[in-house]
């Protein structure tokens, strides 16, 4: 058997073994490894490289089961945000529809009678630029509350937290978070904390859990940073939505918010409890440039 | 609505661990693999009524997600998914007559590791999740020929790679001394 044969015959063998040749040449090849021991070995090593070459790329992803489960859930809640806008089309336009008439015999009063300013809406001054602080800051506080029903209302009741998990979802620079704001407060145990992404930001993100509520504390750049900020003086800011609050302090580069459907007077203490430690890390990571 | 919502689940979900194992190893990071998972289906949902129910579903996710992916990779103003093949250097040791049989499942993923990106995802895409030539073109929106020449040097270099590094084991530093599980 010439040396060129078993040359050709390897250079179909990875061919050959994923089963792409045509039969003819499938046939041939077999037929030399049935004549030839140093190709039919040399395939036989092929073989057992692919299988350590799977078992090797898949082991940790198959040990990474918790993370895919929580992926998955989230990626469904996701899909389930962005079928109901199609699924209310109509009821959508109708109330577009409904919006502008009323729109336009409200202009059209206000014009005709000169009367005072149409009342702000609840959160959102809307008398203000969409590019104001306050807009941008009641913009931000309700991204929390959403990322908090999204990602840490998806976590099964029986979630513990786990030192090394957190720490590997936290990545190093929020690792030491996790001890500076401490494991236990009040009722309320840490179970859960990772860097997760929601509407193009990335927040680092602590899940705290007691009495069958979720708190959750997040942790963003702050979106307002670059354009004036509000003249507010450096203190706790409160704002609700639907069944949430928030409780959010701005560390200059950063903002600090604690979420959860507690009484709005009980996320407030509970947010005095854990904002100081909190604050006093972020400064620590804003002076050392991070 | 139901129907189609239903179908989604059923067929998409089919292959989500497939997809995440693929943009796991491609990402090489975890917040950002599962962040274009998740982009990848809501772009698949949106783009349903395009799938033709029959064809290949698998295919056409990994399609959208190496989309997703090099669209990613252009915001972060890295290289670009796609590359030259000409860029690739040679290997610095020829590849062995025979393939080495005496290597670890650390040496491997060291190897793999350093192969250059195209190939990686050939073989990852053919090999571990065991996808047809076809539809390894189809997901990477490249011609048939290119997918197997890509399959082809990355066996190449990945073979050259491991004969290096089983080379060097046993020499002061190398890999064997960290070895606690021993030779596979």
């Amino acid at each position: 058997m010439g040396e060129s044969d078993c040359q050709d015959i390897r250079e179909l063998l990875d061919p050959y073994l994923d089963n792409e040749l045509l039969v003819e040449t499938s046939q041939s090849v077999l037929d030399h490894l049935s004549l030839c021991p140093d190709c039919a070995a040399e395939s036989e090593r092929r073989i057992e490289l692919r299988r350590l070459f799977k078992t090797a790329l898949t082991l940790e992803a198959d040990n990474d089961r918790d993370r895919e489960n929580i992926s998955r859930r989230r990626i469904k809640t996701a899909l389930e945000e962005e079928r109901r806008p199609r699924r209310t089309a109509k009821i959508l336009w109708a109330a577009l529809a409904a919006s502008l008439i009323l729109t336009l015999g409200l202009t059209y009063w206000r014009v005709s009678n000169t009367s005072k300013p149409v009342t702000p809406a609840i959160n959102m001054p809307s008398s203000m630029p969409a590019s104001s602080p306050q807009v941008l800051i009641a913009a931000m506080d309700r991204d929390a509350v959403e990322n908090h029903q999204i990602c840490a209302l998806s976590y099964p009741p029986d979630w513990t937290f786990d030192r090394q998990r957190v720490a590997r979802g936290l990545t190093p620079s929020f690792a030491p978070l996790v001890d500076a704001i401490g494991l236990n407060h009040a009722a309320y145990k840490l179970i859960e904390g990772h860097i997760c992404a929601y509407q193009q930001k990335r927040y680092a993100h602590l899940i705290f859990r007691g009495n069958g509520h979720t708190v959750s504390v997040f942790i963003e750049p702050d979106d307002t940073s670059g354009k004036p900020k509000p003249s507010r003086p450096r203190e706790i800011d409160q704002a609700s939505f639907t069944a949430y609050q928030v409780a959010s302090v701005d560390t200059g580069r950063h903002r600090i918010s604690v979420v959860s459907d507690l009484p709005n007077s009980e996320n407030l203490a509970l947010a005095k409890q854990i904002l100081p430690q909190t604050i006093s890390f972020i400064r620590k990571m804003e002076n050392a440039g991070v | 609505m139901t129907n189609r919502k239903e179908d989604f689940d059923r067929l998409a979900f089919a292959h989500f661990r497939e997809l995440r194992r693929v943009a796991l190893r491609v990402c090489q990071d975890r917040e950002t693999a599962d962040d274009l998972v998740q982009e990848t289906y809501l772009r698949a949902w949106r783009s349903f009524d395009k799938f033709e129910p029959g064809t290949n579903c698998r295919a056409w996710l990994f399609r959208i997600f190496f989309y997703v992916h090099s669209e990613y990779r252009r915001n972060q103003a890295r290289q670009p998914l796609l590359f030259s093949l000409d860029y690739v250097k040679e290997p610095t040791h020829p590849s062995p007559a025979n393939t080495p049989s005496d290597v670890t499942l650390e040496e491997i993923k060291l190897a793999f590791a350093e192969l250059p990106e195209p190939f990686r995802i050939a073989l990852l895409l053919s090999e571990v999740e065991g996808l047809r030539y076809r539809e390894i073109a189809d997901a990477l929106d490249i011609p048939i020929g290119t997918v197997m020449s890509r399959l082809s040097r990355g066996r190449q270099l990945l073979r050259a790679r491991l004969a290096a590094l089983s080379s060097k084991t046993g020499e002061p530093g190398s890999l064997e001394e960290h070895k606690k599980s021993g030779r596979i």
